[in-house]
């Protein structure tokens, strides 16, 4: 059973410059919360240390994911090269999943992309990446989901689409984190607002 | 003017010819080059990328120092080897002084900048991206290496195509630790040098032909690749 997120004495320094010091914090279980703050305030870092992508830091995180069970998708996501299928199924492929072909079927139906299914990734719009991109980080159903300034690059019409897609994986019980300056995109989605200070 | 002519001429009379020692020296100069090449890039093509991969004190120091021995001079490289492989030095032993094999060495000294800033350079601009990629969506470290290799694999092609290039048209210090012995040592680019200062032009213009129809296909391969790459 997955529990809170919590974070405790969490220090980060770069280049003798302090990015994080959390004394206390907590993401719920199952819940949707946003990280707010300026920049600089270490948002970005944060995910990253939940992501298990860096590791350099010192203090405690306590939480019952395996680093299988967490996704992140970054403010300018990398598209690998090939087309859009082969980078949605690239993570299933990796977990070497039986079902595969099945899987895809269903995530490119709900996520309206069998039109874009065979074009090459690198050459879809901004919008189009953030969303394969989005897609890419839930199609192996992690249980927490952190997404950093996801609307960046979104119109109005797909930031709903967003806001329905991250309800609806909320609803199945799984964990988000966003990072967003967009005010009215949090707004909209119910969750916890949680501001992280800039270091002086 | 008209040695360039008959040199054209010659050049398509010794290769219709199947003239043996024509094709000794062209088969020397594609070997050696070639294995210079495999060692350097088996070797340094994944020691660049880790090192890309990874941030360590002293980064940018590093940078400076691999960009900066690309431009030793090759003459320069071809008289340490020579010296130390000279037969009263530390490696004399081995007696490999005017070999195919000291020719090796002295390539593979001089691709080696080459090969190792080409792939960190590669390594800290593209292959960090897609690391973070392969972490982010949950592969372990076997499926990051394949993946990488597999999203830069007409980059490092190119890198390696650039090593066999440059490897195949030094003659500075081929010369100077082959000696451009007939039979043994001589390849294209000492044989021209040789040919020159014999006054021999026509052979010397065939022989030219031939490297440097050699250098343009690769040359052509990769702008191909490159134009792949960009697309």
């Amino acid at each position: 059973m997955t529990k809170d997120i919590k974070i405790t004495n969490l220090k980060k320094n770069f280049n003798n410059k302090k990015i994080l010091n959390i004394s206390e914090l907590v993401f719920k279980n199952k819940e949707i919360s946003y990280l707010l703050g300026e920049n600089g305030a270490g948002k970005s870092t944060l995910l990253n240390i939940l992501a298990r992508i860096d590791k350099d830091y010192k203090g405690k995180i306590e939480d019952s994911l395996l680093a299988d069970e967490i996704s992140l998708v970054d403010a300018n996501p990398y598209m690998l090269k090939g087309d859009v299928y082969k980078n949605i199924a690239y993570p299933l492929k990796i977990r070497k999943r039986k079902d595969i072909d099945k899987k895809m079927t269903t995530l490119l139906n709900i996520f309206n992309l069998n039109k874009l299914k065979n074009k090459e990734a690198s050459k879809l719009s901004s919008g189009e990446t953030q969303k394969v991109a989005i897609v890419r980080a839930i199609s192996f159903s992690p249980k927490l989901l952190m997404l950093d300034e996801p609307t960046a690059n979104l119109d109005k019409l797909a930031k709903l689409e967003l806001i329905e897609v991250l309800r609806n994986y909320n609803k199945k019980g799984n964990t988000i984190i966003v990072v967003s300056h967009d005010h009215n995109f949090f707004e909209n989605l119910n969750g916890e607002k949680i501001i992280l200070e800039k270091l002086k | 003017m008209d040695y360039i002519l008959n040199g054209f001429i010659r050049a398509f009379q010794l290769i219709i010819s199947l003239d043996k020692d024509l094709y000794e020296i062209i088969f020397l100069s594609i070997g050696v080059a070639l294995v210079s090449t495999t060692i350097i890039s088996l070797v340094f093509i994944p020691l660049g990328l880790k090192l890309g991969l990874k941030k360590f004190k002293g980064e940018v120091f590093f940078a400076r120092t691999i960009f900066s021995l690309m431009g030793v001079p090759s003459v320069v490289v071809g008289l340490v080897i020579a010296l130390m492989l000279s037969r009263n030095s530390v490696f004399g032993f081995l007696e490999l002084l005017y070999t195919p094999t000291a020719i090796i060495i002295a390539q593979s000294f001089l691709i080696l900048p080459l090969c190792l800033s080409l792939t960190y350079t590669l390594s800290r601009s593209k292959a960090r991206k897609i690391n973070r990629v392969g972490k982010i969506l949950g592969g372990k470290r076997k499926d990051r290496l394949f993946l990488i290799l597999s999203e830069l694999k007409n980059e490092l092609l190119i890198i390696v195509i650039t090593c066999f290039s440059r490897a195949i048209t030094e003659v500075g210090a081929v010369m100077i630790v082959g000696g451009n012995l007939k039979g043994s040592t001589r390849v294209m680019t000492t044989s021209i040098s040789m040919l020159n200062s014999m006054g021999d032009y026509s052979t010397g213009i065939a022989l030219g032909i031939i490297l440097l129809g050699i250098t343009f296909l690769i040359n052509n391969f990769i702008y191909v690749h490159k134009t792949e790459v960009k697309d």
